[in-house]
């Protein structure tokens, strides 16, 4: 499988055969390839709504990868969401989301 | 009117990291922001993938900025936002900066400048595209805006023209919102944003991409209705026969940023053709003593944390206001579409230079070389290039032996 490297902004050409990876220069490249034959990962950002006029989304991320088949699961999480609090830049918004450890935090403070 | 020894004007990532370092150095420092609040566009860049050489993290844009901020909130310097400069002039000694703002008319002098006004989009206007001028024609930081800070989805079904990087992360994150990209149509034979956009945001999604292909015409009254695409020839021009309709209720454009530099021109600032910012020297001084420029107003860069280096460096170097002296140009040899700086002050420091550059098209293996009256002083390989993904190099140019009389060239060559 030939693949682009998103691990970094340099964007590395690699390819994997039987779970060999040439063509990454570190080794989360190395990594990286690797998952994308098995279970591709991806870190997701986007907003939630809130109750505040001023700053009626707030951004959000995940604070790991997830697997990218669970993006649709978690899209439909994200949009049911109202933030009613003020909250800060790095606060966790919803915990252990789509049956993973990882969590979506806010990447804004509202203010 | 208050006095200043550094003026940034823009609060963007440039214009902050401009003003931090301004300030460490011992600089009275002001910055001058038009929005009602600092951050400037990575606001509503609510992508990750920013500050990973900066802070060693993967951020999203609204994260880098308020780490900014809060450096900048931390420091003594004076913050004016809905704050917009009509008006700059040099004086004896420094410059007179007129604003306007929420209590009226505000005046300010200053020692220096630091130009850190960032860039626009080219719209529709700019690229003549046929038909009617129904709403839903916008460009992708508009259809950004609307999104990440209204909340509000202006598309159901769309059509993307341009391949620039904001155009890919819009049709990802468009499509993350539930509204259908058709497709993304791009008049170049190669695509114009970062490979790893392309992969994790169209490949992912599997949002189809069109080479060579352009819009040729809108359809509709009121909202767009439909585009026509048509395939384009080796000259860029519509192939007869090959067009194609399809329906959408947006076209959203991602087809090159323009430095804003409308402020500088006014001070007399010679502009580079190729990148359509000042040209510098090693200090980011433009041709105007005193007038310094940073981040996408000189030159429009790919990642924020090479903006926020550059910036950090001319906001250092406007505290400082090392006097000027004799030059040497650096030209412009063959492979190369673009870089920064423009010239070498040999007054001022030039044993760590950052060279940021542009390849003039894709490269397999090819070597960036510098010559000094046609002497090669300096070699880099580099694996693959293209002009989508800017290159940085540090390089000592205090090590070649430069006079006023020197002829300085940087040039591609593929192996």
């Amino acid at each position: 499988m030939e693949l682009v490297c998103i691990v970094c902004p340099k964007g590395c050409r690699m390819s994997v055969e039987n779970g060999v990876v040439t063509g990454n220069t570190c080794k989360k490249g190395e990594a990286f390839a690797k998952a994308e034959e098995t279970c591709p990962m991806r870190t997701v950002c986007s907003t939630v709504a809130t109750s505040f006029p001023s700053m009626p989304v707030l951004p959000v991320r995940t604070d790991g990868e997830i697997p990218k088949s669970r993006i649709g699961e978690l899209m439909r999480l994200i949009n049911g969401i109202e933030v009613t609090k003020k909250l800060r830049r790095g606060d966790v918004v919803a915990a252990s989301v789509v049956g993973t450890d990882v969590n979506l935090i806010a990447t804004a403070t509202i203010h | 009117m208050k006095e200043y020894d550094v003026i940034v004007i823009g609060g963007g990532p440039a214009g902050l990291a401009a003003a931090e370092s301004a300030c460490k150095a011992g600089a009275k420092t002001a910055v001058l922001e038009r929005e009602a609040r600092l951050g400037g566009i990575l606001k509503q860049c609510v992508h990750d993938g920013f500050g990973l050489i900066r802070f060693g993290e993967k951020l999203a844009g609204p994260e880098y900025a308020e780490r900014y901020i809060d450096l900048v909130e931390a420091l003594p310097v004076d913050t004016y936002t809905l704050t917009f400069v009509t008006e700059i002039k040099k004086e004896k000694d420094g410059f007179a900066v007129t604003c306007v703002s929420r209590e009226g008319m505000l005046s300010f002098r200053t020692r220096a400048l630091v130009l850190a006004t960032g860039c626009r989009e080219r719209t529709a206007k700019q690229v003549l595209i046929q038909g009617t001028r129904p709403a839903g024609v916008f460009t992708a930081g508009t259809a950004q805006n609307f999104v990440n800070l209204m909340g509000k989805l202006p598309a159901k079904r769309c059509v993307i023209l341009g391949s620039g990087d904001i155009g890919l992360i819009m049709a990802r994150r468009l499509t993350l919102e539930g509204a259908e990209v058709e497709g993304v149509y791009e008049v170049k034979p190669e695509p114009s944003g970062l490979t790893r956009n392309i992969h994790q945001c169209l490949h992912d999604f599997d949002i189809p991409l069109h080479l060579s292909h352009t819009v040729t015409r809108v359809f509709g009254k009121d909202r767009l209705t439909a585009v026509e695409v048509a395939e384009v020839d080796d000259r860029m021009r519509p192939i007869k026969g090959t067009e194609r309709v399809v329906e959408c209720d947006a076209l959203i454009l991602s087809v090159g940023l323009i430095p804003e530099n409308e402020l500088a021109e006014s001070l007399g600032v010679k502009l580079d053709p190729s990148t359509k910012g000042p040209e510098c020297d090693q200090t980011y001084m433009s041709t105007v003593e005193g007038v310094f420029s940073a981040g996408n107003a000189l030159n429009v860069f790919d990642l924020v944390d090479y903006v926020s280096e550059c910036a950090a460096d001319a906001g250092g170097n406007a505290a400082r206001m090392l006097p000027s002296g004799e030059c040497v140009r650096l030209e412009k040899g063959k492979g190369i579409l673009s870089y920064v700086p423009h010239r070498i002050d040999l007054a001022k420091p030039s044993d760590r230079v950052v060279l940021f550059f542009r390849s003039a098209k894709d490269m397999d293996r090819a070597t960036l070389r510098i010559s000094a009256d046609g002497k090669e002083v300096y070699k880099k390989k580099f694996a693959f290039l293209r002009p989508p993904e800017m290159q940085r190099v540090e390089i000592d140019f205090s090590a070649f032996g430069l006079n006023a009389k020197s002829k300085l060239t940087v040039e591609l060559e593929e192996n």
